[in-house]
């Protein structure tokens, strides 16, 4: 009885705090190394870079994506907002890519603060993390615009 | 005459057969390298294919050489000495290194491969730096006391992995890549797999079709050439010889053809020449057949006038034969000619250079032309018909030598051929021998003349002695059977035994005579030679005989000059002698009869000359030959075969005897007779 309350108590938190989460999840910002000379790009940009269907940036920088791990929810936002796929869907994409193109997932970071670190450290390194994290001077937000 | 046609030297079959050789020798040389050119595309594939294997067990060797660094990246934390790891992560990297460098060196032709290689090699050389980094801080990690420091060295190994993602993704897509490449090849291996049955199939259909057509087109030309010389022969063969076979090519056929057509054209000359032979042997025929029909001179000499200067269509023609003597030249017939030259050529004599006397001199034909007749300064314009005329001088050949002339003129404008020629010279031939004939047929019906003649002589000679014979006998006995003895006194007995003596001794010697005669032609005329004196066998002879002389009231002296003694035959020159004086007493009767002897060297010489009639020139040979005699009109008997048989036994003791005479002035017997 007393575990089922337990249970209980800690299923209504959830349902409770689901829906926060989302809430701030919901708030993530695009970053790139400061060294990128782009302000802005599309969505469908953004979309091409996480894909690997872009590889090289314009000043011929190579694109280093860094994605976070699937069970963090950054990235559910991220897919959601900008890849439109489900964590699933992008799981076959890449197993399909890695088939037939060779193409590898990008590699996924466990933190926004290495997310950072990541991106610091190559020029042409992209990635995403809270917008309430505060950004190193070695990065810069980017601003993702509709198509 | 036709001109020559240029045919090649090389056999054009051989040629055209070579050729095709030599294109069909290149043409499977040439289907030989299509094979090898369309096999050859399959194995550059099978090569690629080859190198692509192998560059894909380098690139999958290189990618377990990268997954196991991967591994050891995942344990360095947990290792407690990375020393080790640090010797694996170097040892994988240089083998990964390795075999990249491997891959370059056989895929350096091609771009994309080699950007690919360059580029995992760029990434290896970022993840061998970033390891670098990795092992320094791992080796001072006592020294990390702080978060930062530790999300620091997470940050170092993140980017390590990144660079180790970014070596296996360009492996990856390098081994995509190859496979791609590797599926390609196997597409067009598998896509090309029957071309080379397909051009071998093709190359055979060609090759055939190529053979074929050559082949019937040879063929073709080498049937119509053969078809045409075979259509020429069946025509010529069918008498056409005026047909000629086309040539169509130069070839051994066309060799063949225009040697058939010559030999055509050759035919249809020898054809008219044939037929001009045998026109001219049915001439020479009939001409030789009327040539046999005529028995005298005349009759051949009319035949030749009459058949051969008509068939000859000659303007002038003559027959000139040699005279008795064989000096001098007469003509015997003519036909066209003027009296200004018969009268200048009736007979000349053989020494005048003219075509006539070179011919009997060579026995060789001459066929003159008008400038070469004046090479004869003897003839004159006249004598050479003005210089208009082609004149033949055909020699007349009896008994191995030439005797006369067959002579000919033509219009200059007659062009006489070697056939032509020959066929005069062959008239000729006939024309000599038909005038031989009429020569023999000439002295056979003299020979019967004489021998008939001879034969009444004989019987007539023979009877006349025996008719007084008998006609003694016959009173004999009829006075015997009358009993009349009164009538038969011994003086008339004397004279009648002597008158029967005298008529036997006469039908003795004419028997003595024939006798001789026949043993002279048998050559069994035998001499019993002994030595004698001449002048001393004269005398008995006269004296023997002078009863006889008595008889024709002859005198008979003996002149005596020298003498010899001899080695003869007593009996046969007795004869001879005899004879002479005989000869003497009968044609010469009541005149004196000289006979002298006398020597010349180792010869001695009788001669017995009479006061006769003499004899003539002519008649000086003739009365020495058989059943001649000096003439028949003084009614003198004998068989004419005195002097004849006389000559005989002359010349059987080698010596000579001969008339010397004079018509009317009597005549000289000579009798010369070597000593032995």
């Amino acid at each position: 009885m007393k575990f089922q309350f337990v249970k209980s108590l800690i299923l209504a938190l959830a349902i409770t705090l689901i829906p926060l989460n989302a809430w701030a999840s919901s708030d993530i910002v695009v970053i790139v190394n400061v060294q990128n000379p782009l302000s802005s790009i599309k969505v469908s940009e953004l979309d091409n870079f996480f894909m690997k269907k872009t590889r090289v940036w314009p000043n011929m920088d190579v694109v280093r994506f860094f994605d976070h791990r699937d069970e963090h929810p950054n990235r559910k936002m991220f897919l959601k907002k900008y890849v439109e796929k489900t964590s699933r869907e992008v799981e076959l994409y890449w197993i399909g890519e890695k088939i037939y193109t060779g193409n590898i997932a990008p590699i996924q970071i466990t933190s926004d603060s290495m997310m950072v670190a990541m991106v610091s450290r190559f020029p042409g390194g992209i990635g995403y993390v809270s917008k309430s994290f505060k950004l190193p001077k070695t990065v810069k937000t980017l601003k993702i615009v509709k198509d | 005459m036709k001109s020559m046609v240029a045919f090649e030297q090389k056999s054009s079959i051989v040629k055209r057969l070579r050729t095709v050789m030599t294109s069909i020798v290149i043409f499977i040389l040439l289907c030989f390298l299509a094979i090898y050119v369309s096999n050859f595309n399959q194995l550059e594939d099978i090569q690629s294919l080859s190198t692509a294997n192998n560059l894909l067990s380098l690139n999958t060797q290189a990618i377990e050489s990268l997954n196991s660094t991967e591994q050891n990246m995942n344990v360095i934390f947990v290792r407690k000495d990375v020393s080790e790891l640090r010797y694996k992560f170097d040892e994988n990297l240089k083998v990964t290194k390795r075999l990249l460098f491997d891959s370059m060196l056989q895929s350096k032709d091609d771009p994309t491969l080699s950007g690919y290689l360059n580029d995992a090699i760029a990434a290896l050389n970022e993840l061998e730096a970033s390891h670098e980094v990795i092992f320094q801080k791992i080796q001072n990690i006592h020294k990390i006391n702080s978060q930062t420091k530790i999300e620091e060295l997470n940050a170092d190994l993140l980017v390590a992995n990144q660079y180790l993602m970014d070596s296996k993704e360009i492996l990856r897509k390098i081994q995509i890549y190859i496979t791609k490449q590797n599926e390609g090849i196997f597409t067009s291996i598998y896509k090309n797999r029957y071309r080379p049955l397909m051009i071998a199939i093709v190359l055979c259909i060609l090759f055939l079709t190529f053979v074929i057509t050559i082949g019937w087109t040879i063929a073709r030309n080498a049937t119509k050439s053969i078809v045409n010389l075979l259509t020429a022969t069946e025509k010529v063969g069918q008498g056409d010889i005026n047909y000629q076979a086309p040539i169509l090519e130069h070839d051994e056929i066309g060799r063949m053809t225009y040697a058939f057509n010559r030999m055509v054209t050759s035919l249809q000359a020898n054809q008219d020449q044939l037929n001009l032979a045998m026109e001219r042997t049915n001439s020479l025929q009939s001409i030789t057949e009327s040539f046999s029909e005529a028995l005298t001179p005349d009759q051949v000499f009319e035949v030749v006038f009459k058949q051969v200067f008509t068939d000859m269509k000659a303007m002038t023609g003559s027959i000139i034969l040699l005279s008795e003597d064989k000096q001098n030249l007469e003509m015997k017939r003519q036909v066209g000619y003027s009296e200004e030259i018969l009268e200048k050529w009736s007979k000349f004599p053989l020494s005048v250079h003219t075509p006539v006397s070179d011919v009997i001199k060579t026995g060789t034909a001459l066929f003159l032309t008008a400038d070469e007749i004046k090479a004869y300064p003897a003839l004159d314009k006249v004598d050479r018909l003005s210089d208009t005329h082609y004149l033949i001088y055909l020699p007349l050949i009896i008994e191995g030598k030439a005797q006369g002339v067959l002579c000919f003129s033509f219009p200059n404008t007659k062009v006489f051929d070697r056939l032509e020629k020959d066929f005069m010279i062959a008239l000729a031939r006939q024309c000599s021998q038909a005038i031989h004939r009429s020569q023999l047929y000439d002295d056979a019906k003299k020979a019967i003349e004489v021998r008939d003649e001879f034969l009444s002589i004989a019987s007539h000679e023979l009877r006349t002695p025996l008719t007084p014979l008998k006609m003694q006998i016959q009173s004999v006995a009829r006075q015997l059977g009358q009993d009349n003895f009164s009538t038969l006194t011994p003086e008339r007995l004397i004279k009648m035994v002597e008158t029967s003596d005298r008529q036997i001794s006469r039908l003795s010697v004419l028997i003595d005579d024939l006798l001789d005669v026949t043993r002279i032609s048998a050559g069994k005329l035998s001499l019993n030679k002994e030595n004698f004196s001449m002048a001393e066998m004269v005398n008995d002879v006269v004296g023997q005989y002078a009863h006889q002389f008595k008889y024709t009231h002859s005198t008979v002296e003996v002149v005596i000059v020298s003498d010899m003694i001899g080695f003869w035959d007593k009996v046969r020159i007795e004869q001879v002698i005899i004879n002479l004086l005989t000869n003497a007493a009968k044609y010469a009767p009541q005149r004196p009869i000289l006979t002298k002897v006398f020597t010349e060297g180792d010869t001695v010489v009788v001669q017995v000359t009479d006061q006769g009639p003499g004899i003539s020139t002519e008649n000086h040979d003739r009365i020495f030959k058989r059943f001649e005699r000096v003439s028949d009109k003084q009614n003198i008997g004998g068989l004419g075969l005195g002097l004849y048989i006389c000559k005989q036994i002359v010349e059987a003791h080698r010596g000579k005897i001969y008339v010397k005479s004079i018509v009317g002035e009597g005549a000289t017997f000579i009798l010369e007779l070597p000593q032995k």
